[in-house]
């Protein structure tokens, strides 16, 4: 029997059947938690969103209309619920490496002098898993959710462009700079570790 | 296709969505700078892949299971279950409106016991005892004819068609009269209808008869001021009752507990979680929302310390206290 789509599952769900809902809860949990974990880099706050994601889709699941795949359209929940958290925390004003500065292009940590590898970490074996995922907290933002979607979740180009809003070749050339970035940060672990 | 050609469509070949594999091939071959940087961003696909990955927690899980499960259960609780699950000042409101009604019965039932008089809202009771009187009088007066009829048989009288008329007159004479009673009602003014009924019950003809159809109209009064608390009972546990929330109220609900959630969650796990001005009017209204106006008031006093927020914290603080 085949498998039953996403969308089908969704529909299921909203005639009543709870069971489609887990299967389609248990296709996505663990790359929506980890986009948001990712996105937002504070575990708490990813299980904030991840929960928060998770209850739109619950109320809006009979508004669903199918124009758009399942995936694009939890995505673009998660991403908005990121975007409102990020807003938030900018009214804390509190400094943050991640942002950008008044045009500039680059985050701040771009240009803090990369001390590479902590010797603690190189003494106590830092994971090349470690350090791959301090190298995408790393990214700015538009990079980085390009790379966690296509990474984590192995979205096409032009379903990326539709979650974020920009056309797919905009998305490609993200992804590119993305890889080229981590390929930079993990260059200078090799040279750190030897 | 050029070096820096090749080097755009590098990633693009390894996702496979080149629009010219061949050609970026062809410069591979020939380039060892392209060649290296193909290298380089396969190697850093392939780390990428190694991305530690992390479960969500299980306990949230299993909140989202249940939140799913509980969007498809029907709305409608079963009455006791809602009744228990009525917050406690609701229950206090009932049992306090029940207590009214008896309180305020009980003058009305000795009103109709002894004097009729008083307010408006019993003109519907008072026109239905002047029914039961009526129609008492009629047939005591029925009776009565019948009675004569057969104490004087033998009187040589002959029948008068009067006479044998008199039970099919009488049962015409009984609407008529009750519509007389009806236009005299319909004339009556609303403000002051006792006066001019208890005139009209002072001049009942049946003097004999008063004193019974008195004491089965007190009881039947009675009867229907009861079946009237019950009535008004059953109204109020209607009104307290959480009658199938509609869903945007439910909604808000859900939103509202999952914020709450997750505040209390934070908070808990944070020691230095300082939430903003926003955050205490967003938790404020949320508590409101689900009930709880303690911490309600706490946050929104907090908000309303802030200038930015001090307006419509004030505002919420003002419905919560209405409430």
């Amino acid at each position: 029997m085949s498998e039953r789509s996403d969308e089908e599952l969704l529909r299921a769900y909203s005639d009543g059947d709870t069971g489609a809902f887990e299967s389609l809860f248990h296709r996505y949990r663990t790359p929506l938690f980890n986009f948001l974990w990712r996105r937002v880099g504070d575990r708490g706050r990813a299980e904030e969103l991840y929960q928060e994601t998770w209850t739109k889709v619950i109320e809006r699941a009979g508004e669903f209309r199918g124009e758009a795949k399942f995936s694009t359209w939890l995505y673009t929940i998660a991403r908005n619920g990121c975007i409102d958290h990020q807003r938030k925390m900018k009214y804390r004003r509190h400094a943050s490496l991640d942002e950008t500065e008044r045009g500039g292009a680059d985050p701040k940590i771009e240009r803090v002098a990369n001390p590479g590898p902590a010797p603690d970490q190189l003494a106590g074996g830092a994971t090349l898993r470690d350090r791959i995922g301090q190298a995408v907290a790393a990214l700015p933002d538009d990079q980085r959710e390009v790379f966690l979607l296509r990474q984590l979740q192995g979205l096409g180009f032009s379903e990326i462009a539709d979650i974020v809003g920009v056309p797919a070749n905009t998305v490609k050339s993200r992804m590119r700079y993305a890889l080229e970035r981590l390929q930079h940060g993990l260059d200078d672990l090799r040279e750190h570790t030897g | 296709m050029n070096c820096e050609e090749c080097k755009e469509q590098v990633f693009e070949l390894i996702e496979r969505e080149s629009v010219d594999p061949e050609g970026v091939h062809a410069i591979l071959e020939r380039c060892p700078e392209c060649r290296a940087d193909f290298e380089a961003m396969k190697a850093a696909l392939a780390a990428a892949a190694q991305l530690a990955v992390e479960q969500p927690p299980a306990e949230i899980d299993s909140a989202i299971l249940r939140a799913a499960e509980a969007r498809t259960e029907p709305n409608v609780i079963p009455f006791r279950r809602r009744l228990l699950q009525a917050p406690p000042w609701a229950m206090a409101a009932v049992a306090l409106l029940a207590v009214g009604v008896g309180v305020w019965s009980i003058p009305r039932t000795v009103q109709f016991e002894g004097e009729v008089g008083g307010a408006g809202r019993e003109t519907k009771d008072v026109a239905a005892l002047e029914d039961a009187i009526a129609e008492r009088e009629d047939f005591d007066q029925a009776r009565g004819l019948q009675a004569k009829a057969i104490a004087e048989p033998v009187a040589p009288v002959p029948a008068t068609p009067t006479d044998e008329a008199a039970p099919a007159e009488l049962e015409n004479r009984v609407p008529a009269r009750r519509a007389s009673r009806a236009r005299k009602r319909a004339a009556t003014p609303r403000a002051a209808p006792m006066g001019a009924d208890s005139a009209e019950l002072e001049e009942a003809p049946s003097a004999a008869a008063a004193p019974s159809v008195k004491a089965a109209e007190s009881q039947a009064a009675s009867r229907r001021l009861a079946r009237d608390e019950l009535d008004a009972q059953a109204d109020a546990y209607a009104g307290a009752k959480p009658e199938a929330e509609p869903d945007d109220k439910r909604k808000e609900r859900a939103v509202c507990a999952s914020k709450v959630a997750s505040f209390e969650k934070r908070l808990r796990s944070e020691r230095r979680y300082d939430p903003t001005p926003e955050e205490q009017l967003a938790i404020g209204r949320c508590y409101h929302t689900l009930g709880d106006t303690k911490k309600a008031r706490i946050w929104l006093d907090r908000a309303a310390e802030h200038g930015a927020t001090r307006k419509r914290a004030s505002e919420a603080l003002e419905r919560l206290g209405a409430e």
